[in-house]
């Protein structure tokens, strides 16, 4: 209760409500639905075409199967095994007819599938979608099912704002296992848009102090840590936040913010000295994360308050070196994305293992925030899979040459350059958006970049009048 | 003295925050909400035109399957269509295995299986390996089994004779792996 008063601000509330939700990967099932021996011949036939084949030529060969015999509509297990294809190929409206036609049919597989779904909606952002998705559900699922529509169902709800139901949702789910752990997470975080501080950190906080043997559950542990440590750290609470942060690893991939929060909550504590190991440490590294250029400042602040004032000068030249190189490179890359031909995939390319130039640098921050950009996601898929598609045709030019006649192949031909001039304009227009996307992204970091340079600027004048002040005093 | 530490300290408030926003927001950007909202409304439209653009790939794509799939369905006439069904004991699983079929001495249809393919035939599929014409009558069939268990091919045949009739005959032709060193079990299942 001690904490409400000081964790109850709107910004607080706001920075929750728009973070932290995390989706969690569900297995494929690759056998499709189970084959009775007693499916006709046809059917166990198009079962091996799914098996086999690749999805596309799979649904198409199988779509063409049931126009030309009817009886086939009645299997069910086609039904199935189109609506997974459909699902596996994003067209998302398609798989929902077909599910939601099979309302009388209560099956594991079916259900599966319903949840697979609606996780798709979900990462869309189409949560009415996949709220009414989860409603036709049925009773029959096993417990690692139901565990991962109880999940689902407790992510929509807290997309969709209904906290309340949320968070009794992902109550009900054991902590155990992967999808238990994750449910944890995210139930702390319905219950803190709850206003149930105390119950919010309690449950993220266990979480935060189980020994997990997945690589993936570890770096769940790692970002509870690290959020928790922020969360008291906005509470002043710099000792409960240092007990957090702690616990995340050093070969983690929050280790910069959690060295960052180290830093910074000494700082609160007065700790300059303290402040200052873990603020090096990251100082030392190179600047491919937010929380590293941050470091830049962070260093000659704590500096400055140890009345270290010329190696406090000393970093904040070295920042301002950063920082000037940095939007220096930003503004070439812009250019350069702007003029060049070379496709935004490869001007923003790079291994974490290459030379630390500049360029890469910039490269490894912008990738780390399009990667969290659903926009850039869905766009570069849609990119990917026109290009891959504009690839094929000339082979499904082939197949038909052979066994349609003159009048058929005319129709198909003219059909296809329709559909070569319509993958041509979608093509542009997805390439144009990226770029958008890209350049926003990096107007941001240049904004960015400038907001720290005038910080560093600044800083630097304050320890000169410091400096000043303390010669002139008597 | 006083007033520039406490500005200090606003600083470095606010520096704290973008750092809480960056570790909190990671899905969500720094630009303003107009740029948001039009890159949005542009992402909208063109997913609209894109999806447009897959759907009409599917539909031509499904109808050259149709083609094919007409070109490649019986005739109601007195054809002959033969499915492979297999089983096999776990220690028996192949990683390759072929079919060749010879009819009265003359080779008929031959047919290479992937492991994917095996598995899709143990998992209770099964491949649709001719369809052809044939006159009525009874016809010896020759069926060869190759199977490759690691770097060693097995091969064994089996002598089947058939009876075609005046229809469309459809026969399953099941093919069973038992355990190590034991021959094949081939048999035609007639399934008209």
């Amino acid at each position: 209760m001690e904490n409400t008063a000081k964790l109850s601000s709107n910004k607080l509330i706001f920075l929750l409500i728009c973070a932290l939700s995390l989706p969690v990967q569900f297995a494929h099932s690759k056998q499709g639905p189970s084959l009775d021996k007693n499916e006709p011949l046809e059917v166990r036939y198009l079962a091996y075409v799914y098996q086999t084949q690749p999805h596309l030529n799979a649904l198409v060969e199988i779509n063409a199967a049931r126009e030309s015999n009817p009886n086939l509509n009645k299997s069910t297990t086609l039904t199935l095994i189109l609506a997974e294809l459909y699902l596996k190929l994003d067209y998302l409206e398609q798989a929902q007819a077909l599910l939601f036609s099979l309302s009388h049919y209560n099956d594991i597989y079916k259900n599966e599938l319903l949840i697979k779904l609606a996780a798709k909606y979900y990462a869309r952002r189409n949560f009415p979608a996949s709220e009414r998705t989860l409603g036709k559900v049925t009773k029959t699922l096993n417990h690692e099912l139901r565990e991962q529509y109880k999940l689902q169902k407790g992510m929509t709800f807290l997309a969709m704002g209904n906290f309340r139901k949320a968070s009794k949702v992902l109550d009900d789910i054991s902590n155990t296992s992967l999808v238990g752990a994750y449910a944890q997470y995210n139930l702390g975080i319905a219950l803190l848009n709850l206003r149930k501080f105390d119950r919010g950190i309690r449950t993220l906080s266990k979480l935060g102090h189980t020994n997990f043997k997945e690589e993936e559950l570890k770096n769940l542990k790692d970002r509870t840590n690290v959020s928790l440590g922020f969360l008291h750290m906005r509470a002043q609470e710099p000792a409960l936040a240092k007990k957090y942060l702690e616990r995340v690893r050093l070969s983690s991939k929050f280790s910069s913010q959690a060295l960052l929060g180290m830093g910074l909550a000494n700082m609160l504590d007065k700790q300059y000295k303290e402040a200052l190991i873990p603020l090096l440490e990251l100082h030392d590294r190179p600047a491919f994360d937010e929380a590293t250029i941050e470091a830049y400042l962070a260093v000659p602040h704590a500096l400055s308050n140890l009345n270290s004032n010329k190696h406090a000068l000393d970093f904040y030249e070295q920042a301002i070196a950063l920082f000037e190189q940095q939007l220096t490179t930003t503004i070439d890359l812009a250019t350069q994305i702007k003029t060049s031909t070379q496709s935004i995939d490869e001007l923003l390319s790079f291994e974490y293992t290459a030379p630390k130039t500049p360029l890469n640098l910039l490269r490894a921050r912008i990738t780390g925030a399009l990667i969290g950009n659903s926009t850039y996601t869905l766009t570069a898929s849609h990119y990917s899979k026109l290009s891959e598609l504009k690839k094929d045709i000339p082979t499904w030019k082939e197949t038909y040459q052979s066994y349609t006649v003159n009048t058929e192949k005319e129709s198909l031909d003219r059909r296809l350059n329709v559909l070569d001039k319509q993958i041509e304009a979608s093509l542009a227009l997805n390439e144009t958006l990226l770029t958008k996307i890209v350049l926003n992204e990096l107007d941001q970091e240049s904004d960015k970049l400038t907001q720290y340079l005038n910080q560093a600027r600044f800083s630097m004048a304050q320890i000169y009048d410091k400096i000043l002040n303390q010669r002139t005093t008597p | 003295m006083k007033r520039t530490l406490s500005f200090t300290e606003l600083l470095f408030s606010k520096f704290l925050l973008g750092t809480m926003l960056l570790l909190s927001l990671s899905s969500l950007s720094y630009a303003s909400d107009d740029a948001q909202d039009s890159l949005h409304e542009q992402f909208s439209q063109i997913r609209h035109n894109t999806h447009a653009t897959l759907n009409n790939a599917l539909a031509i794509k499904q109808a050259i399957a149709r083609f094919a799939y007409k070109k490649n369905s019986p005739e109601p006439s007195s054809q002959l269509s033969i499915y492979v069904a297999l089983s096999a004991a776990p220690e028996r699983i192949p990683s390759e295995m072929s079919v060749d079929i010879k009819l009265n001495d003359t080779p008929l249809v031959h047919h290479n299986y992937n492991l994917t393919a095996i598995n899709a035939l143990l998992n209770g599929a099964n491949h649709k390996l001719l369809i052809n014409n044939l006159s009525p009558g009874k016809h010896h069939l020759l069926v060869k089994i190759r199977e490759k268990h690691g770097l060693h091919y097995d091969s064994h045949d089996t002598l089947l004779q058939i009876d075609k009739t005046n229809q469309h005959n459809v026969l399953e032709l099941s093919i069973s792996l038992p355990g190590n060193d034991i021959p094949p079990e081939v048999a035609f299942l007639n399934r008209s």
